[in-house]
């Protein structure tokens, strides 16, 4: 029962980190409890198992208990244990930036008891949503496109078979394939690590996300029909949350999604990418305002957009402790 | 055990705050593994259940291994225990009409291990999201036109602001500029109550590998162009996509009332509306008795509107009750 209400006090959490598109969500760890004769009633102690794909980790693990920040050499089978008074415990772990942190809500450790807390480490993939590549030649203009994701495409339309290859129109469009489109479009997995580690960004609320991104998306220097198709795609999915830590990845920095290469080479690659995650009315870090560059779109210019929501734990892990290595 | 379970029920609305503001994407089911004294060659698997409203607490369920169909009462624990023999299963489970049914994926029963599965049974009567409808004005000279939108259920979303209406001043390219601010469309969504569109079992279910092609083949029979198609694919492909099947309809035109009403002076010639109803079919679903839908071209000579959206619907029951299945 006890690993019931583990479970169900882990629901919000998932719910949070959910993608919307119907992936599987897992419970991330459970907690039992075995009878220790070598402790007292008033000793008590916290067993960790830790695994991910059902292999025991090895190496060293970051956990916290009620707040603290250490680290321990896992043994063999990924186990380590920590001598603990009977009550309840708050935990935390993290293993490294592949895999998602786990954070337990009030975990009992009981008297004269080993509990056993199984930890089920969860990869850290996300998606890079919805970018998509408007190109700009100052006259029509065969282009190749080649985009390398750091992990696995989802959906790419039209049809991506090894780069797309069309001619670009001065509006933006391009032709392939004798049809035209106003884009070219992919979705992959991604490993994002955390956007967030120089604590630089912004809070947005629900009421505020339109103006928010108008403000910012004029001041990176997208067009109005760049900011449409931004906006009504990121828009909603912000506002459904009462508020949200964004930082937007601008450039180079967005080669943590994917690699994209355009020939011939364009006098401007610009790339913007909002990294988000719905923070609603936990306690956050602060935040520095970050920086925004005006990109310059002279010349053969070609703009991209995507992004992606990040689970909820990406921010409090590093902002709960000084771990570092 | 049922106490705690009570407890636990009452404990969720401090996560959730209040039934009807659940989480968007609560997982249906979760699986874990605890050891047990089994013997290595059988295994055990726990079904644990529980119901996203208050105070109620399944007697039975209906479920089904591998496609068979079993009613089973649930003990004083609130959880049924299966004998299985190690390997892997697919599951469903179905409480009542008021609450959706649980398709499983393929679940490994390990040997020498308790499998445990908590289900969450979630309420039908949920809202569902009305989703970028996008509005496209095409007058035969600039004019000037007022758009509103009267949704069935409440806007969660626009883009521009609605205010009682959209000021839009239209270009025969498709340009719109409101408030002197250009947009290539108008953009609303809304959430409104539950709806059965596959009641008449006029609907075509589709696999993963397909959708691209068949949503290029209807909406070019519908007659839209080819930024419109893009900007539907690429809205609704990856979403289909992340199904191995999904069971699609359109609705047309007027059929469209069933979400919002639009009203446009001054009139347009014609008034095109295309939504897209879906709802995720597993493979373990028998979906032999839908008919092909006999979809219309649509008028777009004159002054013409084209709007598309559409909405995920998560309720196939009423179709398989209606088919005796």
């Amino acid at each position: 029962m006890k690993i019931l209400i583990c479970l169900l006090y882990l629901l919000p959490a998932f719910a949070f980190a959910a993608p919307h598109k119907g992936r599987e969500s897992v419970t991330s760890y459970s907690v039992t409890y075995k009878k220790n004769t070598a402790l007292k009633a008033t000793q008590g102690e916290a067993v960790i198992k830790a695994s991910a794909d059902g292999s025991a980790l090895s190496g060293r693990l970051k956990y916290g208990v009620n707040g603290s920040s250490k680290e321990m050499k896992l043994q063999p089978g990924g186990k380590f244990t920590l001598s603990l008074k009977p009550g309840k415990h708050v935990f935390q772990f993290w293993y490294d930036n592949n895999h998602e942190e786990i954070r337990t809500d009030s975990i009992v450790v009981k008297g004269g008891m080993s509990t056993i807390i199984t930890l089920d480490f969860q990869n850290a993939m996300q998606e890079a949503e919805k970018p998509v590549i408007y190109f700009y030649p100052e006259k029509d203009l065969d282009v190749t496109a080649t985009i390398v994701p750091t992990g696995e495409f989802i959906f790419t339309y039209p049809a991506y078979e090894n780069g797309w290859k069309g001619i670009a129109h001065p509006d933006g469009s391009i032709s392939i394939s004798g049809k035209t489109y106003p884009y070219l479009f992919w979705e992959a997995t991604t490993t994002t690590g955390n956007p967030f580690s120089t604590l630089a960004g912004f809070y947005v609320t629900k009421e505020n996300v339109t103006a928010f991104l108008e403000e910012k998306l004029t001041a990176i220097g997208l067009t109005a029909k760049e900011q449409t198709d931004f906006i009504t795609y990121w828009g909603p999915r912000l506002a459904s949350h009462e508020r949200c830590a964004v930082h937007f990845l601008l450039n180079s920095d967005c080669t943590v999604f994917a690699e994209l290469s355009v020939a011939p080479a364009p006098d401007h690659l610009n790339r913007v990418y909002i990294a988000w995650i719905p923070v609603n009315d936990l306690a956050t870090p602060d935040l520095a305002e970050q920086k925004l560059q005006f990109l310059d779109r002279s010349g053969f210019d070609v703009l991209e957009w995507g992004g992606s929501e990040l689970p909820v734990t990406n921010l409090f892990f590093e902002q709960t402790s000084t771990l570092k290595p | 055990m049922k106490k705690l379970f009570l407890f636990l029920l009452a404990a969720l609305p401090v996560f959730v705050n209040a039934a009807n503001e659940l989480p968007d994407r609560m997982p249906p089911y979760v699986v874990r593994y605890e050891e047990g004294s089994f013997q290595k060659d059988s295994g055990m698997v726990t079904i644990e259940c529980g119901l996203f409203s208050y105070q109620q607490v399944l007697q039975s369920f209906q479920y089904g291994i591998n496609g068979s169909s079993e009613t089973v009462m649930v003990g004083p624990k609130d959880e049924v225990n299966l004998p299985l023999a190690p390997k892997k299963y697919t599951f469903d489970f179905y409480y009542n009409s008021n609450y959706l049914e649980i398709f499983t994926d393929s679940i490994e029963v390990k040997p020498g291990m308790r499998t445990v599965i908590s289900l969450y049974f979630e309420p039908v009567d949920r809202p569902i999201n009305v989703k970028k409808p996008v509005i496209y004005l095409y007058p035969e000279t600039t004019s000037e036109v007022t758009v509103s939108v009267q949704p069935v259920g409440e806007l969660t979303f626009t883009y521009p602001a609605y205010n009682n209406g959209w000021q839009v001043t239209a270009q025969s390219n498709g340009d719109l500029s409101v408030n002197g601010k250009t947009y290539p469309y108008l953009f609303w969504e809304s959430e409104q109550p539950q709806m059965e569109p596959f009641r008449d079992g006029k609907a075509t279910v589709v696999s993963r590998e397909n959708i691209v092609a068949f949503l290029e083949e209807k909406l070019t029979k519908l007659g839209l162009n080819e930024r419109e198609q893009t900007d539907f694919i690429t809205f609704w492909g990856p979403q289909l996509a992340a199904n191995s099947r999904s069971v699609v309809k359109f609705m047309i035109n007027e059929e469209c009332d069933a979400f919002a009403t639009l009203n446009i002076s001054p009139k347009p010639a014609h008034v095109n509306r295309v939504y897209l109803l879906w709802c995720s079919a597993e493979t373990e679903m028998s979906l032999e008795n839908l008919t092909e839908q006999v979809l219309p071209v649509l008028n777009r000579d004159g002054f013409d509107v084209l709007e598309w959206g559409g909405s995920e619907i998560r309720f196939m029951q009423t179709y398989e009750a209606n088919t005796g299945q």
